[in-house]
Parts: structure tokens; sequence; C-alpha cells
């Protein structure tokens, strides 16, 4: 049954094409006034989702709703809640970046005074006031985003569908669109698409991560890591560790144990344990029985990365 | 039809930003100008190669002169259209243009139509212009010719170029490349064309108004209805169709 107090809802979504799956009953349920992170290896059904949920794509199964309007209907209401940015924004040339804001401004209905006042407010916001006057065919991949999003913005949608938006961009420029998700939290959903795991863990309050077609998991970020924390134990020595693993590998709580480089180049233990209380217990005593000193000791919580590659199959980042 | 005026206007500008009106234009006008200045100089020409132009029975007409140019108008029908509207939809869906059009409040028969529109008035304006451009010169420099007979005559053949600005259109729909769209469009119009010379199943070709236009000049008055009404029928299924298309498909 759909709700009209969710921005987001999809009850059984999918989507073949021809024999391919491309997305298999996909029931989502996403509050108003949060940033969902969608989470996913290429191909695995993130843009077809999208494309389901804006309209552009009829479903094969199940239904999409926007504040429990179907999108399948592609009504005139349904596309005046929703703003758009692709993962490859693309511009008619010959426009000038004003121009092409005033026009799409014009096309939720807008007067031409009103589209404008938008434009330049939108442009502001994107940080793309200098290049207001220029053709859109010079602008570069990052420039394109950024008016991507303020062409997405210039409808004052209540629900944002963002496929991946900062991936084009330079640090700065991530920086400022992830400010800008964060400045519009408050005021609007945000169903955001994206491969760089850190700016999920930044902007969203919840994750769902999809693997060939099908919803792995769908939850908050700190219930996420709370569910797949794991027995892991991070130990760094004055010295190489090197000569404890194999005692350490000997123990029968030990699952798992090697000795890898940090960021910083640091040789690191790395334990996977099957009893975390023994392996806490343990770990210190035997370093310290083998006349290694410890110069730090602390329970791994498992990144977003890490939770992500291990529900993807992926080969683990860390083990 | 939401969002039809925005998108007319947007039509209109893209057509002057991309210079396709002006190619369009100067297509027609070449072809307005060319017609009667050979039609007026060819016996000089003739002459000048040492050929008597009386032993061929060279005098041509003013109705000669125009049907010369309403052949050319043909001519222009089949590759004009085909490469000049072929992209108006494929590039744009290609490009993801379309998608980040239809999220918005627009509808998908307004976005088609807009462009037909634009186009079929670039091709109906361009082409009437220079027709009477054309028709001008021959009165003044061959002979007189009744402009009843001259705009009847023309009427087809403008009907022609909408049959073909919708059949590009469809083409456009069809495939997301725009070379796949003109060539095919430009194949297909060659096609009917050419299946216009066979007798009895020529008579449905649209192309065969043109021997309805010629006939007009020449004084007749037979309506020649089953390529009128081939050519009025495609169009609108061509262009329903192409709604219906945009509609189912995955963009």
């Amino acid at each position: 049954m759909q709700r009209t107090d969710l921005a987001i809802q999809t009850i059984g979504l999918g989507k073949n094409f021809g024999a391919f799956t491309a997305l298999k009953d996909l029931n989502l349920q996403i509050e108003p006034n949060s940033v969902y992170g969608f989470l996913g290896p290429n191909g695995s059904g993130k843009t077809t989702t999208i494309k389901l949920l804006i309209g552009l794509s009829q479903p094969s199964t199940g239904h999409s709703y926007i504040y429990g309007v179907d999108s399948a209907d592609r009504s005139l209401q349904t596309r005046r809640l929703i703003g758009y940015l692709p993962d490859v924004p693309a511009f008619h040339k010959y426009m000038t970046g004003l121009q092409y804001l005033v026009l799409c401004g014009e096309l939720f209905g807008f007067s031409y005074d009103d589209a404008q006042k938008r434009a330049y407010e939108q442009l502001e916001r994107t940080g793309l006031n200098d290049a207001a006057n220029r053709k859109t065919g010079g602008y570069s991949r990052g420039m394109k985003q950024r008016l991507g999003l303020a062409a997405a913005l210039i409808g004052d949608p209540k629900v944002l569908f963002l496929d991946e938006p900062v991936s084009a961009l330079d640090p700065n420029g991530r920086l400022a669109v992830l400010e800008i998700i964060q400045d519009l939290r408050e005021s609007k959903t945000i169903f955001l698409s994206t491969h760089i795991l850190s700016d999920v863990e930044r902007v969203c309050d919840k994750v769902g991560i999809i693997s060939e077609g099908n919803l792995i998991v769908s939850q908050s970020v700190n219930d996420l890591k709370k569910q797949y924390a794991q027995n892991r134990f991070l130990l760094r020595f004055d010295q190489d560790p090197t000569p404890l693993l194999a005692q350490i590998q000997g123990q029968p709580w030990c699952v798992e144990a090697h000795v890898g480089k940090n960021e910083e180049e640091v040789l690191t233990l790395l334990v996977h344990a099957a009893d975390e209380t023994k392996a806490k217990n343990e770990l210190p005593q035997i370093a310290t029985q083998r006349g290694f000193t410890l110069t730090r000791y602390e329970i791994v919580q498992p990144s977003l990365e890490d939770i992500f590659m291990q529900l993807t199959g992926a080969k683990n980042a860390r083990f | 039809m939401q969002g039809f005026k925005i998108l007319f206007k947007k039509e209109v500008w893209e057509s002057w930003a991309t210079n396709k009106i002006f190619i369009i234009a100067g297509i027609f006008l070449f072809f307005s100008i060319l017609t009667p200045f050979i039609m007026q100089y060819m016996g000089d020409f003739l002459e000048m190669s040492g050929i008597d132009p009386s032993e061929f029975g060279w005098e041509p007409t003013a109705a000669d002169t125009i049907i010369s140019f309403l052949d050319y108008i043909i001519l222009v029908a089949i590759f004009a259209p085909a490469f000049l509207v072929m992209g108006v939809v494929a590039k744009e869906l290609s490009d993801g243009i379309t998608a980040t059009t239809l999220v918005k409040p627009v509808g998908r028969l307004a976005y088609i139509l807009s462009k037909y529109l634009v186009y079929l008035s670039v091709f109906i304006i361009t082409a009437t212009i220079s027709a009477f451009i054309c028709y001008f010169y021959t009165v003044a420099a061959i002979g007189d010719l009744d402009i009843v007979d001259f705009v009847a005559s023309l009427l087809p053949m403008l009907l022609l170029l909408a049959f073909c600005v919708a059949l590009t259109l469809l083409f456009s729909t069809i495939f997301k490349s725009q070379m796949a769209a003109g060539g095919t469009s430009a194949g297909v119009m060659f096609a009917l064309y050419i299946i216009s010379f066979i007798p009895f199943i020529g008579e449905i070709s649209p192309f065969r108004m043109s021997t309805w236009s010629h006939s007009i000049i020449q004084g007749s008055q037979e309506v020649s209805v089953l390529p009128l009404i081939t050519a009025v029928v495609c169009l609108f299924v061509f262009i329903a169709y192409s709604i219906s298309l945009l509609k189912k498909k995955e963009i």
C-alpha cells in the first residue's frame, strides 16, 4: 500500500531487459528530509533504479511512489516534486549557463523574471556565478556537474535524485557539493547514488547497498557498522611484528592474522578473532611475552567500504 | 500541452543558433535563383558552345521553369530534412538531454510537437519565400504565369515537405544514432520517390504529388487524391507514432 508520508517508496520494484534482470523486487521506504545513499558496483542497478523512480523507465514489476504518487504514471504532479542530476549531464552547447537555467525554470512554469531570479540563486549556490554568461559548450566536466545540480534545484523540488554527483569534481568542488547536500537535507529528501563511500559516510542518514539488481541491505550507517562490526584488532609496535604472526595464527580463537602497512606506511598487525574477549586479553600478553612493546592497540570499527566490499562479494580491503 | 510554448521557443533558438535556418533558406534560395537563371541563359550558353538551341526546340516557358524548380524541391525534400532534422530527437536521446527535459513537468506530446512544428515552419516558410522569388524572377525574365496556378502547384510540394519532415522525425525518435536516423529516412524517401514512377503502386507514394503539381502548372484541374491521402494520413501517423514511441522508450 502506498504511503503519502514517505518521500520515496518502492514495492516489489523490478526491471528486466529481455532475459536480463537489472533490478529485482526492490522495497524501499525513505523518509522525508533525509539523505539516502545508494551504493553498488558498476552495473548493479543503481541508475536503473533512479530512472524507474523518476519515471524515465517503466517497471517490469512492482511500483514506485514519490509522496504516494506512482512515478510510472509520469504525472506532471510527480515531476514538479523531483529534481534529477544524471551521472553525465549534457546541455545545449549554444546556451550560456544562465540561459539554460532560465529555460529549465520556465519549463517548471515560472515567468521569465522568476526563472532568471532562481537561476542566479542556483548559480550562486553552485559557485558558477563567474561562468554564468559563458556557453556551456566551454564548461569543464566539473562545471557541467555543478550546472546540472543547479538545474536539478531550479524547480525547488522536494525530492532530489543525484546520480554520481561528485564523480567529476576536484576535492574542493566535491567538498562544496557535499556542503550543498548538507544544507539541503533540512528541506529536501536526497537520493544519492555514488561510488565514493567516504561521501556517503559523511552526508547520508541511511544507506542501501545493491548488487546484481538485489538490495542487500538498507539501514542507517551507524546500525550497519554495528551489525557488521567484527572482532578485528589492530596492533602497532615499535618494531616489525612479523615474528609474532605464527604464534597468533596458532591460537584457537584466531580466524586470520597478517601484517600490513597502513596509510603512513607503518607496519601493523591485523587480527580477526572468533572470540573477542579471549583475543582482547591474550593479544597484549603474547606481545609482551615476546618482548614487543605495543604503541597502539584498538578494536577496528569497520568502515562503510569494508562493509560494502563484504556485502558485494568483493575482496575485503583490509583482510 | 505543458511546456510547449517554451520548447517551441527553444527549438526556434536552436535552429537559429546551429545555423539550420540559414542552411535550409540557403538551399531553397540557391535553387530559386539558379532555376530561372539557367532557363534564361541556357540558350546563350548553347550558342556560345556552337550549338543552335532551336535544333533542340529550346524555348523555355515560365511553366517549364516553375516545374523545374518544383523538381528541385523534391530533391531538397529527400535530403535536406534527412540531414537537418535527423538529430533533433536522436542526438538529444544519446546525449541525455531528453532525459533531463522529460523529467521536468513537460509532456512528450509537447516535446515532439514543438520540434516538428518548428522544423516544418522553417521548411515551409523558406520554401515558400524561395518559390515566390523564383516565380517573380521567372515572370520578369521568361514569361507570364498565372499566380493562382503557381500557388496551387506549390501547395502539394509543401505538403510533401511536411511529410518528409515527419518521416525524419519518426526515425530520429526510433534511433539513438542521428546518422542512422538520417541515413534511413533519406533511403526510405528515395525509395518512395522511385516507387512513385511505378504504375499503379506508385499512385500511393506521396512523391506522386510532384506529378500533380506539374499538371496544375500546365492548367489541369484534376486532383491526385491517393498521394494526397497517403501524405496526410502518414504525416499524422508518423507524429502520433513518434509520441507513442517516446512514451514507451527507455530514456
